[in-house]
């Protein structure tokens, strides 16, 4: 019997990792794409080209891990939170230090493997959107890091409420574009950075943030950041000696989600991966961000995904404590995942994540980012239901330090 | 399929080329200053010289568009307006006048629609054509069915950017006219042509038999005069709605708008010896 099951798990699992496989060139089943005004086509490209060509190129590869490394600081730590596993009374809980990387969260994975790219590329300028902040800050410092010319578009409300990270962005030499339109925050700030890319297409080259907008972002934001997950296999395998039966992370775009979920698609039928969007005031509220739980289908800001939306499909405005999650897009493959059912996506409300943000604080001296107390406020409603021989593994995508007196 | 003539599109087109005469395409916001406002401004436009009028549906992310209709979609959305609205003043518009409407909006309009259902009922309601500014060749390919089973044109986006072999693609899929971008943006008001123009409407003459219309950018006679024996037709937005938008009332910027449209319409219309 025990044998069957084991058969059937691994039929199961590798006829999932050969239709994972099969999509490819930007869609992942029907989702994906490049809804984009035809001037950026061929820039998307020229751009998908040089990505596949630089992939995989020693010389590129050498290039990135030593900054990785050197510069960023990976491989960042998976550490054993004893005193919250204790606490919670239940599973032992593992937590990925994305924190601990340069500037305090993943999002430097990404930029550095960008900007690096558009220095191949020949381009001259930088751009790029931000929201909380942290994408704008991580851009500027990769781009004072190759000596390149920066601009970081964003939203007039985020600037005001997020003024530390605006001041460190010009300290690194970027200049902070302020985005008056719409909504004024990251929404408003893509929609800004993709006008001005199409009036600079030649010279310039646009930093996405997240694994949205078209293709090729969301598989090489992707890419860069799936040494999240690599790592992490291979320190769970050496501390437990096995896989964790659950690895959980908070869903905004879903950048650092997808980066420690990836390696572990192809044993998700025991490895049970769950992605944690901002549930805001309440989802009858209508102040929420889970745009996965409860979008609908539609086109976004270059890719067909899941989007909050009104009965016209006009987009509507997200919204969380937590400015990273504060957005009415997501990547599309993790719509893709969700309608295969191969990860689970779940909420959490502001008012658990803030006590998640201070339960970490006092059992670990670790103060996490408010869009990560989101992965952590579900964990704390999962451990106690487990048994001490589980073990959960959760992505604390960033440091707090920016979230403090901010409400 | 249409008949010999062609569709609503092309035969304003046949006309034009016949005397050796432009098209004049005005673009306005449905419900832009208001649902009023929007059929007055369509009147004025059909009755001072505009050959074909594009109608946008106002979306909240216009990815393509400039600060002027990115403030006129949202004055329209504020107003109440939606797809269904549109293609009921559409059906009012109707009643009077058959110059051809080709609908502008964004791609998550029509899907969240229906495709289908969208396309149904915009022929339904009158419309001949339809512009997604968000929706290139890779992406139309899988929605192509459904437009030819309604006959609205499909009318597509030529970029200078785009490759020789794009272009060719795009005017083997396109329909009614190729849409082309004069400059690497947005919409909105600029005061010259970029020079790259003439060489890229010269190239896609070679290209298709499609007409070229020109667009994004343009908004005073001295551009058209410059450009328009390149092309067949000229698309004006930002400009005319600028006029309503910095008027000191509706009234006065109706004045503006219908001499700023037959004096385009004008130009557009003198009859000139080819060579």
């Amino acid at each position: 019997m025990k044998k069957d099951e084991k058969k059937l798990k691994k039929a199961n699992s590798s006829f999932r990792e050969k239709e994972y496989r099969s999509y490819g060139n930007g869609y992942f089943g029907t989702f994906g794409g490049i809804y984009v005004p035809e001037t950026l086509v061929s820039a998307l490209k020229e751009l998908e080209k040089n990505y596949f060509k630089y992939k995989k190129d020693k010389k590129f590869k050498e290039e990135l891990s030593f900054y990785l490394k050197n510069y960023v600081g990976r491989p960042t730590p998976l550490y054993y939170a004893e005193r919250l596993s204790k606490r919670l009374g239940g599973a032992r809980i593992y937590l990925k230090r994305e924190d601990l990387c340069h500037l305090g969260a993943h999002k430097i994975n990404n930029t550095v493997g960008q900007v690096l790219l558009a220095r191949k590329m020949g381009k001259k300028f930088i751009i790029a959107e931000t929201g909380a902040g942290q994408h704008g800050v991580a851009t500027a410092a990769a781009a004072a890091l190759f000596n390149m010319n920066c601009k970081v578009f964003m939203g007039s409300k985020d600037i005001k409420r997020q003024s530390s990270n605006v001041y460190r962005m010009k300290l690194m030499g970027a200049e902070v574009i302020e985005v008056s339109s719409g909504s004024k925050t990251l929404k408003d700030a893509v929609n800004e950075a993709i006008r001005y890319w199409v009036s600079r297409v030649d010279d310039t080259y646009y930093v996405l943030g997240s694994v949205v907008g078209p293709h090729p972002y969301p598989t090489m934001v992707r890419d860069f950041q799936v040494i999240i997950g690599k790592e992490t296999k291979k320190q769970i395998m050496d501390i437990e000696g096995r896989l964790p039966d659950y690895i959980v992370a908070c869903v905004g775009g879903g950048s650092n989600s997808i980066g420690i979920f990836y390696p572990f698609l192809k044993n998700a039928d025991f490895v049970k991966l769950i992605g944690v969007e901002a549930g805001g005031k309440g989802i009858k509220s209508k102040k929420h961000g889970a745009t996965l739980g409860y979008g609908d289908k539609g086109i976004f800001q270059g890719a067909f995904s899941y989007v909050l939306q009104d009965d016209y499909g006009q987009i509507e405005e997200a919204y969380s404590i937590a400015a990273g999650l504060d957005y009415p897009g997501v990547g599309p493959e993790h719509a893709y995942l969700k309608e295969k059912g191969i990860v689970k996506y779940e909420y959490v409300l502001d008012s658990e994540a803030l006590e998640a943000f201070k339960t970490l604080s006092i059992c670990e001296g670790i103060i996490p980012a408010y869009e990560t107390s989101h992965a952590l406020a579900y964990v704390e409603k999962l451990a106690p239901s487990l048994g001490k021989d589980k073990v959960i593994i959760v992505n604390l995508s960033g440091r707090g330090d920016k979230d403090i007196g901010n409400k | 399929m249409y008949d010999s003539k062609g569709s609503p599109i092309d035969r304003v087109f046949k006309k034009l080329r016949k005397n050796n005469q432009k098209a004049f395409i005005p673009f306005i916001t449905c419900g832009f200053p208001s649902l009023d406002g929007f059929f007055s401004l369509f009147e004025t436009l059909d009755k001072n010289g505009a050959d074909i009028i594009e109608v946008g549906i106002p979306f909240s992310d216009p990815l393509a568009d400039g600060p002027v209709i990115q403030t006129t979609s949202k004055i329209a959305l504020e107003n109440g307006i939606n797809t269904d609205i549109v293609f009921n003043s559409i059906i009012e518009i109707r009643k009077s006048s058959n110059t051809p409407i080709a609908i502008m909006t964004y791609f998550n309009t029509i899907y969240h629609y229906g495709t289908g259902r969208f396309l149904k009922k915009a022929k339904e309601a009158g419309v001949n054509g339809l512009i997604v500014p968000d929706l290139p060749l890779e992406e139309f390919t899988s929605y192509r069915s459904y437009f030819n089973r309604v006959n609205i044109d499909n009318i597509m986006f030529a970029s200078l950017t785009s490759s020789k072999e794009r272009l060719s693609a795009i005017a083997a899929q396109g329909r009614g006219f190729v849409y082309c971008v004069s400059l690497k943006g947005v919409t909105g008001i600029r005061n010259s042509i970029n020079p790259e123009v003439i060489d890229f409407l010269k190239n896609l003459k070679g290209i298709t038999t499609l007409p070229l219309a020109l667009g994004f950018g343009i908004s005073n006679r001295e551009q058209i005069n410059q450009i328009k024996s390149y092309c067949d037709g000229i698309i004006v937005g930002s400009k005319i709605l600028t006029l309503i938008l910095e008027a000191d009332s509706f009234k006065q910027g109706i004045k503006e708008v219908e001499n700023f449209t037959s004096s385009v319409s004008d130009i557009l219309k003198v009859y000139k010896i080819p060579g």
